[in-house]
């Protein structure tokens, strides 16, 4: 496989300031995207998904900060660590939006209610690649039809009121797209949409990636979303990687504890009423210390090693490795 | 089986007005003409997205919001014979009758008060339904709190100090005070976690046992509602398309709406490659219904009968009924699963 577009190698993030207590929220994340591939980010509300996306855009806000690692995006410049650029500098200005794009969960709130949806598309087309107001304004009634929205000459003219959830989740999709980033993050894109609209915006993003060659990172909890649209997905739990496969591979044969307790969680397929096994408890709160691993606490193979040390991903195969004590074979070997 | 809920020709129509005095000028008819009945102990899936009526639906069942026609017949604890009507009822004949029905909101964060103690919260409204004394409220509110799973020490926190399951748990349990026979869910776990979520389903079903519930389940999560209710019926713009046992929707769904709608729900099982069939725009507004067939706008299907005949809902299958003109044509175009139930709809007309 040809060298990532991105690549985080070893990030941690922490919380705090000077006046108040550190404390790391996400530790060791190791991630690769590459082109017209989706890797998928899983995990539960406060397993520190959001924080990673936030970071690979180089958008975190004290107080939380990249504490250790690398954040390398490769353009035919070269790579560029962007984790040591300034958030709000010229540099990383230049990155954001012309090379890494990202989309949110909720087009009403990240779209500006007092513009309309062509002013917002033309904004980076003229700022990155110096179109004129009319040049950029073709271009984003271009983009609007590449989405999908019917009408696109009129709707450009609309404000994000006048358009449908689904209709402005496509409005997002396009100021993403338009300046042609080979990077896409998309933060549980379809979290707030119905479900036919939700596979509808799916099948776009999927077919834009593999048309336009992007690297898209896809934030999301939904297992079924991860299952139709991820070519590998990594699963996190409270900061760490705890999984990391291909789509086949962890649907098949999950082997962390907390993934095969996600998959035990959901209503079977066939509609059998058989009782579901839900994980007990819930993910300890970001203020917690925990010494070992994070999943301890609510593991049913737990074991006294798991309460002294976290353990490292080590593989299973080469497309498929986990961090947990229960494969000690492969553990030690590294360790 | 007896019904605790029949419902027949709901309406709620909500008025547009516009000008300087107001003027109604139209109605945003959010249940348009519904029928429906729940057996006594069953859970009802009513399912449909974003606008199609369902919120607006489970809130006239409970009077919460004045349904504009039709009839609500309630079957109160120890009653056999005839039920009740609430929609003729006297605000004080309606206000005894409410301790035996109850909700659940979609949201634990929004439906808690943040200001009060759990103590607090469970005890209004007990104090508002019940004449009992210090003691005995106190006593039900450990009983609710203990069937839900959980502790005394939960009396003296705020919601804030609980996490979101934690929470639609405290919900549960006030919905349990007032001892009801029928709850109705308002997407009860759509705002979970998926660990969290099995839990609650679980205990929503251990409830229902123990304490012979009714529900009314109101989702648009069609996983969910397969696993949890007996019966289902899919909402789009105020009218039921479908309704059946939820074996059959699954099996054999006859509305295009539903069979699209089931195409759309992600499977946690990697399928790459095909590609089902998509859903192509948005429903229309209720503010300004197609005339005919209120899908007819985004069918694959539609042809001039149903841009200007409104369907009736037909009994394809014993207790499964649906309301599409070529629900029959259709059936024997999706290959033998879909031709069984068209020689069956032969066989009982």
């Amino acid at each position: 496989m040809n060298a990532p577009v991105f690549q985080m190698s070893n990030v941690s993030i922490d919380i705090g300031g000077p006046r108040s207590i550190m404390q790391r929220i996400a530790s060791g994340i190791n991630l690769e995207l590459h082109r017209g591939r989706t890797l998928a980010l899983v995990g539960e509300s406060g397993c520190g998904k959001s924080v990673t996306a936030l970071s690979a855009m180089n958008l975190l806000s004290a107080p939380l900060r990249v504490s250790e690692g690398s954040i390398v995006l490769r353009t035919e410049d070269g790579p560029q660590d962007i984790a040591g650029l300034d958030p709000s500098g010229r540099q990383m200005r230049a990155i954001r939006g012309r090379r890494i794009a990202m989309i949110f969960q909720d087009p009403m709130t990240a779209l500006d209610p007092v513009y309309t949806v062509g002013d917002q598309i033309s904004e980076g087309l003229r700022r990155h690649l110096g179109l004129s107001r009319r040049e950029a304004w073709a271009r984003a009634v271009d983009l609007l039809r590449l989405v999908g929205i019917p009408a696109p000459e009129e709707r450009a003219g609309h404000y994000p009121f006048q358009l449908s959830g689904g209709m402005r989740q496509r409005v997002m999709i396009a100021i993403a797209i338009a300046c042609a980033p080979s990077v896409l993050i998309a933060d549980e894109p379809t979290t707030a949409l119905d479900v036919t609209v939700q596979a509808q915006i799916l099948d776009l993003l999927r077919d834009l990636g593999e048309r336009l060659g992007m690297a898209t990172l896809l934030i999301t909890h939904d297992l079924g979303v991860v299952a139709e649209n991820a070519d590998d997905v990594i699963v996190m739990y409270r900061g760490h990687v705890v999984e990391k496969a291909g789509v086949g591979a962890l649907f098949d044969n999950p082997a962390h504890p907390y993934t095969r307790g996600l998959m035990a969680s959901l209503p079977p397929a066939d509609g059998r009423r058989v009782e579901l096994t839900p994980i007990p408890g819930q993910v300890p709160p970001i203020t917690e210390e925990i010494q070992g691993c994070p999943f301890a606490g609510r593991c049913p193979h737990v074991m006294p090693r798991c309460g002294e040390r976290m353990p490292a991903l080590q593989n299973l195969s080469p497309e498929h490795s986990v961090a947990c004590w229960l494969y000690p074979a492969v553990a030690e070997a590294v360790a | 089986m007896t019904e605790r809920l029949r419902i027949s020709d709901l309406k709620v129509h909500y008025p547009i007005r516009k000008g300087l005095f107001r003027r109604v000028v139209g109605a945003v008819r959010a249940v348009d003409g519904v029928s429906l009945a729940i057996p006594t102990g069953a859970t009802f899936g009513l399912v449909g997205e974003s606008g199609c009526g369902k919120s607006s639906l489970a809130r006239a069942i409970l009077q919460l919001q004045k349904p504009s026609g039709g009839r609500i017949l309630f079957r109160a604890q120890g009653q056999d014979a005839a039920a009740t009507d609430l929609t003729a009822l006297s605000p004080r004949k309606l206000r005894a009758l409410r301790r035996e029905m109850q909700i659940v909101f979609q949201d634990p964060y929004a439906a808690l008060n943040p200001r009060l103690r759990v103590k607090t919260i469970l005890d209004e409204p007990l104090r508002a339904m019940e004449s009992l004394g210090g003691a005995e409220r106190r006593e039900r509110i450990l009983q609710s709190l203990e069937a839900v799973g959980l502790t005394e020490a939960a009396l003296e926190r705020f919601p804030h100090q609980f996490s979101g399951g934690q929470r639609q748990r405290i919900a549960i349990a006030r919905a349990l005070l007032s001892h009801p026979n029928f709850i109705v869910l308002d997407e009860p776990v759509s705002a979970l976690d998926v660990s969290v979520r099995a839990q609650i389903l679980n205990l929503l079903i251990h409830l229902q046992r123990r304490l012979g519930l009714t529900y009314l389940f109101v989702s648009h999560d069609l996983s969910v509602v397969r696993y949890l209710c007996d019966q289902v019926a899919i909402m789009y713009l105020g009218r039921i398309v479908e309704s059946g046992p939820t074996d059959r929707i699954f099996a054999n769904p006859l509305h295009p709406y539903t069979k699209l709608l089931l195409a759309a729900v992600p499977a946690p099982r990697p399928r790459r490659g095909r590609k089902p069939v998509r859903l192509q725009g948005d429903p229309p507004s209720p503010m300004n219904m197609p005339e005919g067939c209120p899908f007819h706008t985004r069918c694959p299907d539609a042809t001039d009968e149903c841009r200007t005949q409104v369907p009736q809902l037909r009994e394809l299958e014993p207790a499964h009924t649906v309301s599409c003109h070529h629900a029959e044509r259709l059936a024997v175009q999706d290959g033998p699963a879909g031709a069984q139930a068209m020689a069956l709809a032969r066989a009982t007309a």
